[in-house]
């Protein structure tokens, strides 16, 4: 564990290999120089010119939690690498859409900044800053009281340098206050991921397409109703709007590019999976949606407000049971019938409805099998 | 009450001094293996440092555990979504397994675009929903990491346009200078293969086309056309035969076409529907075969003696019926009975012989043809199309490219440097060729001696079409896009052949010209995807033919009588699940224990009791025969005193690492005679040369002897009493008063039937259950530790003497007892009852303490000794003796099932994914489910139909029916502990008075 928090991004200019960029058809190789030079262009350590925004400004070229429309310093090199830098120079400079025409307003860069920008963008291509490892305070909180905790039985046993033992007592029942609680609280939420909110492949804010189009989840997620799973859209699915829309308010036709670079490229998206189960879990959409008749905020959460969606519930099982023993099932399916007792008692009015868990809905091997 | 052993190491059964002299000896295990089966982990004790490494690695979890982040999960879309495919739900495409040796009719289950499961067609008037082992192993060899994954120009990866390139050339060269090219093949049974390679000759006329089957059937081939001139393998009806007389001919294992006769066998003595009456089944053969073993009778006899009996029985026979017989032969055993009641059954019987000797084929017919038996139990109109090689040709062959008279040979499907009694010199002679071409899927020891590798694809990624009887077409189609550059045999041969198109396009052509207008339908594209989605395609049969028999053909092979040499004989045969070998490196064939021996991982020589008593040989001494091969004994009751038996399909070299090294090749010890590759030869030395060879056996350490486990009676006995045999049955509903609250079952209560008249013990539903479960490999060395995994076994039992013992056998599973033991003692309710009947396991629950395993009187728990599929990611838990780790192989890996980790028991689930989907879908129809709409695995896989599961509370189920039946009893009911399982009681003709004494 120690090597997890004392491990770093080593970066050393010897195996680098060496940058070169193009400019129309004129060959640039760069020194390290050159490119400490082109590093300190896109910070704005060296203005491009007056009056304008460093490219880092909106660019990011770290990473951040919060969701920032512009495309980053890593996408945007991810998008020109091996690219003619005369490209970046009219991306730049005539940017082709109307969101990036106004923000790129009064940019004039010129030929030998081009050149530098675009091997600047070539370098974190080929080395993307390491993501920023979290520190990890509950594991320095955790280790440091256990520190404490063993100064104090130690003094009080045998070093006795604090004189009242008031204060042992106090430290001793503080300390172990503490560790049993992150314990048992660390020890209950083990693979679980309740508010999760990775960064995905592309920009896609659920609150502009579901929440503002209001458009409905199973036109995106359409095998909910069928199948064990709801369904990742496919690359194809988008096309079908965004043949047409082809430009974001917000994030410009960075985004939205993407799906159709995907398709031209015949590389699928990999979007991460926000609402994991465990392995031995066995979860269908198709009996929850399709059968049971929810309404996916009622696991999902209100996800038409989110730009980032984010993990609502906690998934846990306990959450999953509550909701099996609350819910009656749907007794008008005809596949109930089978259970005479059960549709004879409402028949006879003497039930109104039948919870999940009377049809064996909290048995084991529901879930788990 | 019966007394039942399990083997030898428990018998003789205690005050039984008969059966002690039977034996002579008790059979014990080498102590100097003790050191192999144990490791030493049970003298280990806890010291404080181990203590203090717990307490250290505790705190270091909790801190970890306390700052852990979860690994980032990726949902990757498809670009565009094929229409047929549904993420997350299964499709099913009817294709057709035919590889020369076997044929069936087959659904692939086809999950998110990868085959993970095979079940049988029940289009297929053939197979009817049958399969066999080795059909439902079939998806892992699509797996196999041994398969080539490109081509190979002399060892070396290349491409396909070079490959064509020096292939077509070299063809070319040979077809100008004239020299012969042999394009080997198994038999094929798909028309329009024939067809191309017919138009392949035609664009090089010097290939000629020859075919070869490891195991083969040529004697049949000749015999008929001696006596019909029809040269073929006739159809038999084995469900019409009302006495069956077989001579070594293992119908239910591995003669001809087991899945049909396996299912007309068990139709013939099923007694479910009221029936009045079983066929009867009367088996000479020298080694206990899988037949021989359901037997009502069951007569011992050398190969040897076997024409010498056949002759006596056709000479009785035509005396009876007052025809002139041959000279007076002395048969070893009566045979007056029994021409008796074969007369009496005139027509509705059937004599059949697994041997390979033309006169034994010969006097086989003539039986037959006394009887009358052409046209009802035998069908010489619609002949079966596997098995069509001819050892003549093959000979032909052999002998041409010893002496060098061949410029080139295309092999497909074939491997005759290892399963050929020559093979080695082969080898040579095709190192020695200039052009030699393998089509092989997987490394053989035939591709590896070839220059030019064109790897073919596995039938799952393949077309094709079967013809496999006149009017019974089916079609194959791919599942998957070839996983790597691979090229089924058929695109080759058009590509070197100049052809432009395809081989679906070909295929299609072929059915277009040959088959659509016979069909009557209107429209060939309907056609086309009709017979695609069904995957079989039904003409009318041919017309019944009654051919003249030539009895002078009959006449030239009988007068002669070759005197056999003295010494054992050694007869070869092929075991249910490997068969000649072509699937060896599959693990879950390897796996899978024999159903008489129960031995896995291994060939042996099965040795007869009383020869083992006097000969001084024991399990696991090692016999080097002819100073050629060496294997390990294993004394088998009801082996012929004087014979030994060893399996072929073993000791492959180059195959892939689960094959190599298991068992020993026995082909060089395979004999012709008359060019026909026999079956058996007489031994010339014996020669013991080691001891304590461990062979991996399931079943030497479950006995349930003297209990009433396995319940029978005698027809006669049924007839006049259903409940005959299961009288005790009543007595246990009586006893079953309790002061303890009963389970109700208000909505299913899941219940199995199991007709032990049905259940041949063929192991179909073991490799089913595997492959749909997910059940792991173990390996040798853990099926010794009594580890193996399998969640059903087929519980084989002897009674009476060592030498001529009587078997039965009785599939176990978890019996979803009611009154579960297993149940009450796990300390963490892993396992525990349904509403609806099923014992469950929750195996993220489970901790592993194995109280369930020790209480379950039927021992079907399994415990997770190590991680052999690499569920968890701790390095030191997995243990892969099969490469099941692998990503490649864990492609099969079911979805819907938990893959089990390190430390948790696993038991039969009674296929909970399967009930779960089929109730889904019935909720999201809105309608009730229908009783056979749940299938578990092994009942979909078997060929018997032995097993019928359904809902116990639904009085119109077929397996309420069956429990209601008088024949019913739960295995060990006196322990109350209400199983879900039942089983009919196995009404036989044993116990009758004999035919043969």
């Amino acid at each position: 564990m120690f090597v997890l928090i004392s491990c770093g991004h080593v970066h050393t200019s010897e195996n680098q290999s060496p940058i070169r960029v193009h400019f129309d058809d004129t060959p640039y190789s760069m020194d390290a120089f050159q490119l400490m030079k082109a590093k300190r262009l896109f910070y704005g350590l060296i203005p491009l010119d007056l009056g304008t925004r460093a490219c880092a400004d909106c660019h990011y070229a770290s990473y951040i939690d919060t969701l920032n429309w512009n495309p980053s310093a890593f996408a945007i090199a991810g998008s020109f690498s091996g690219r003619n830098a005369e490209e970046l120079l009219q991306t730049v400079n005539a940017p082709p859409g109307k969101v990036l025409a106004e923000a790129h307003q009064g940019y004039n860069i010129s030929r030998e900044q081009a050149v530098l920008l675009q091997a600047y963008l070539e370098e974190l291509h080929q080395h993307p800053y390491p993501e920023r490892k979290r520190v990890i305070t509950r594991l320095f909180l955790f280790l440091l009281a256990n520190l404490l905790g063993l100064y104090a039985l130690l003094d009080l046993l045998w070093l006795r340098r604090i004189p009242y033992r008031a204060v042992h007592l106090a430290i001793l029942l503080g300390v172990t206050v503490y560790l049993l609680h992150t314990l048992i609280i660390e020890g209950i939420n083990i693979g679980r991921q309740q508010g999760y909110a990775p960064e995905q492949a592309l920009k896609f804010s659920h609150k502009i397409h579901s929440g503002d189009n209001k458009m409905d989840c199973q036109y995106c997620h359409n095998l909910a109703e069928q199948s064990k799973v709801a369904g990742v859209p496919e690359a194809g699915l988008c096309m079908n709007c965004h043949l047409l829309i082809v430009e974001g308010t917000r994030s410009g036709k960075f985004e939205i590019r993407k799906i159709s670079a995907a398709l031209e490229t015949q590389t699928p998206i990999a979007w991460v999976k926000v609402h994991n189960l465990p392995d031995y879990v066995f979860f269908s959409h198709a009996q929850h949606v399709g059968v049971g008749k929810l309404n996916c905020a009622e696991c999902h959460g209100p996800v038409e407000t989110m730009d980032v969606v984010k993990q609502q519930e906690s998934l846990s099982m306990g959450w999953c049971l509550n909701c099996h023993r609350t819910r009656a099932v749907d007794s008008g399916n005809a596949y109930y019938q089978h259970d005479s007792s059960f549709i004879k008692a409402i028949q006879n009015e003497r039930l109104d409805s039948v919870q999940v868990a009377a049809m064996g809905g909290t048995d084991c091997m529901k879930c788990h099998y | 009450m019966k007394k039942l052993w399990t083997s030898l190491a428990n018998y003789p059964p205690k005050n039984d001094p008969e059966a002690a002299k039977a034996v002579g000896t008790l059979v014990r295990r080498d102590p100097d293996w003790d050191e192999f089966l144990d490791d030493n982990t049970l003298e280990a004790t806890t010291s404080r440092r181990d203590f203090l490494k717990l307490f250290g690695f505790s705190i270091a979890t909790a801190a970890v555990a306390a700052s852990c982040e979860q690994p980032v999960r990726k949902a990757i879309p498809y670009l565009i979504r094929p229409d047929e495919i549904t993420p997350g739900k299964a499709s099913y495409y009817a294709s057709t397994f035919a590889d020369g040796a076997d044929y069936c009719s087959v659904l692939v289950k086809v999950r998110d675009g990868r085959p993970i499961k095979i079940e049988g067609n029940p289009l297929s008037a053939i197979t009817r929903g049958g399969t066999s082992a080795r059909v439902q192993a079939s998806v892992l060899n699509l797996y196999d990491e041994a398969r080539y994954k490109h081509p190979l120009i002399s060892g070396k990866q290349a491409d396909w346009e070079q490959l064509d390139k020096e292939v077509t050339a070299s063809l070319d060269a040979l077809n100008r200078a004239g020299r012969k090219v042999v394009l080997l093949t198994a038999s094929l049974v798909s028309p329009s293969s024939l067809k191309l390679i017919e138009e392949f000759q035609q664009k090089f006329p010097v290939v000629a086309h020859c075919t070869y089957d490891a195991v083969s059937y040529s004697a049949m081939l000749e015999a008929n056309q001696r006596v019909f001139g029809l040269e073929l393998i006739p159809s038999y009806r084995f469900d019409k035969a009302r006495l069956i007389v077989s001579f070594g001919a293992d119908f239910l294992g591995t003669w001809l076409s087991t899945v049909e006769f396996t299912r007309q066998y068990a139709e013939g003595r099923s007694l479910t529907e009221g029936q009045q009456s079983i066929s009867r089944h009367i088996q000479f053969e020298s080694r206990l075969s899988l037949t021989g073993s359901n037997a009502d009778e069951r007569v011992l006899l050398k190969p040897s003696q076997e024409k010498q009996t056949l002759t006596a029985l056709y000479n009785l026979l035509a005396a009876r019926l007052g025809k002139e017989p041959y000279e007076d032969v002395q048969a070893p055993v009566n045979l007056d009975m029994l021409s008796r009641v074969l007369l009496e059954n005139r027509g509705q019987s059937l004599v059949v012989s697994g041997s390979n000797e033309v006169s034994i084929q010969l006097l086989v017919n003539g039986i037959n043809a006394l009887l009358e038996n052409y046209t009802t139990t035998i069908d010489l109109a619609n002949p079966f199309l596997i098995k069509q090689g001819k050892d003549a040709d093959m000979a032909g062959f052999v002998s041409d490219l010893e002496n060098g008279n061949l410029g080139g040979v295309l092999f497909w499907d074939v491997n005759p440097v290892y399963d050929h009694p020559q093979g080695r010199m082969l080898k040579e002679a095709i190192e020695k060729l200039e052009l030699s071409v393998s089509l092989s899927e997987t490394c053989t020891e035939t591709a590896a001696a070839c220059r030019f590798v064109a790897p073919a694809s596995h039938y799952l990624e393949a077309w094709d079409d079967a013809a496999v009887r006149p009017g019974s077409f089916s079609l194959a189609q791919p599942c998957i896009r070839p996983l790597f550059n691979t090229r089924q045999p058929q695109d080759s041969l058009l590509t070197w052949a100049g052809h432009t198109a395809d081989y679906h396009g070909y295929i299609r052509q072929y059915w277009k010209e040959n088959i659509y207008p016979v069909s009557g339908k209107v429209d060939f594209d309907t056609f086309w995807n009709t017979a695609l989605r069904d995957g079989v395609f039904v003409t009318n049969p041919n017309p019944l033919l009654r051919p003249e028999f030539n009895t002078q053909a009959l006449d030239e092979v009988l007068h002669a009588h070759p005197a056999v040499e003295a010494g054992f004989e050694l007869e070869l045969y092929e075991k249910t699940a490997i068969g000649a070998g072509r699937y060896s490196n599959n693990p879950w064939l390897q796996e899978l224990p024999d159903p008489i021996t129960k031995a896995t991982w291994d060939n042996y020589l099965c040795v007869a009791p009383r020869d083992a008593a006097e000969q001084g040989w024991t399990d696991g001494d090692l016999l080097r025969i002819d100073d050629q091969i060496t294997l390990p004994v294993l004394v088998q009751p009801g082996q012929m005193p004087g014979t030994l038996s060893a399996a072929v399909g073993y000791g492959r070299v180059v195959a892939g690492r689960v094959a190599e090294g298991v068992g020993q090749n026995v082909a060089p010890l395979i004999h012709p005679d008359n060019g026909i590759r026999q079956r058996w030869n007489v031994v010339a030395s014996i020669q013991k040369v080691g001891q304590g060879y461990p062979i991996a056996r399931t079943q030497t350490h479950t006995s349930m002897e003297g209990r009433d486990i396995i319940r029978e009676a005698s027809l006669r006995e049924f007839l006049k009493n259903p409940s005959a045999g299961n009288e005790i049955q009543a007595n246990a509903e009586i006893q079953r008063a309790t002061l303890y609250q009963q389970y109700e079952y208000k909505g299913h209560h899941w219940g199995l039937a199991i007709d032990l008249n049905k259940c041949t013990g063929c192991s179909t539903c073991l490799v089913a259950c595997s492959a749909e479960n997910n059940v792991p490999v173990v390996g040798k060395e853990e099926v010794l530790r009594v580890h193996e995994m399998h969640w059903i076994r087929i519980d084989r039992y002897y009674e009476g003497s060592a030498d001529q013992p009587r078997v039965y056998r009785q599939p176990v599973l978890c019996q979803h007892c009611d009154n579960a033991p297993c149940e009450n003692v796990c300390p963490v309710a892993a396992t525990n009852h349904s509403n609806e009947g099923l014992n469950q396991m929750a195996y993220n629950r489970c901790i592993g303490t194995r109280y369930c395993n020790n209480n379950c009187p039927y021992k079907v728990r399994r415990f997770n000794w190590f991680d052999y599929t690499m569920a968890d990611s701790f390095k030191g838990n997995t243990r892969d003796p099969a490469g099941m780790t692998h990503d490649l192989k864990r492609m099969v890996l079911n979805p819907d099932v938990t893959v089990r980790s390190k430390g948790v028991i696993e038991k039969c689930s009674f296929c909970v994914q399967r009930i779960q989907e089929k109730k889904l879908e019935a909720k999201l129809e809105n309608h009730p489910l229908a009783d056979g709409e749940i299938q578990t695995a092994c009942q979909q896989a078997c060929p018997a139909r032995a097993l019928v599961f359904g809902d116990l509370n639904d009085k119109d189920s077929q397996v309420f029916r069956m429990f209601s039946d008088r024949r019913k009893y739960h295995l060990l009911e006196e322990l109350n502990t209400l199983p879900s399982i039942g089983y009919l009681t196995r009404i036989s003709h044993r116990g009758e008075k004999s035919i043969l004494s």
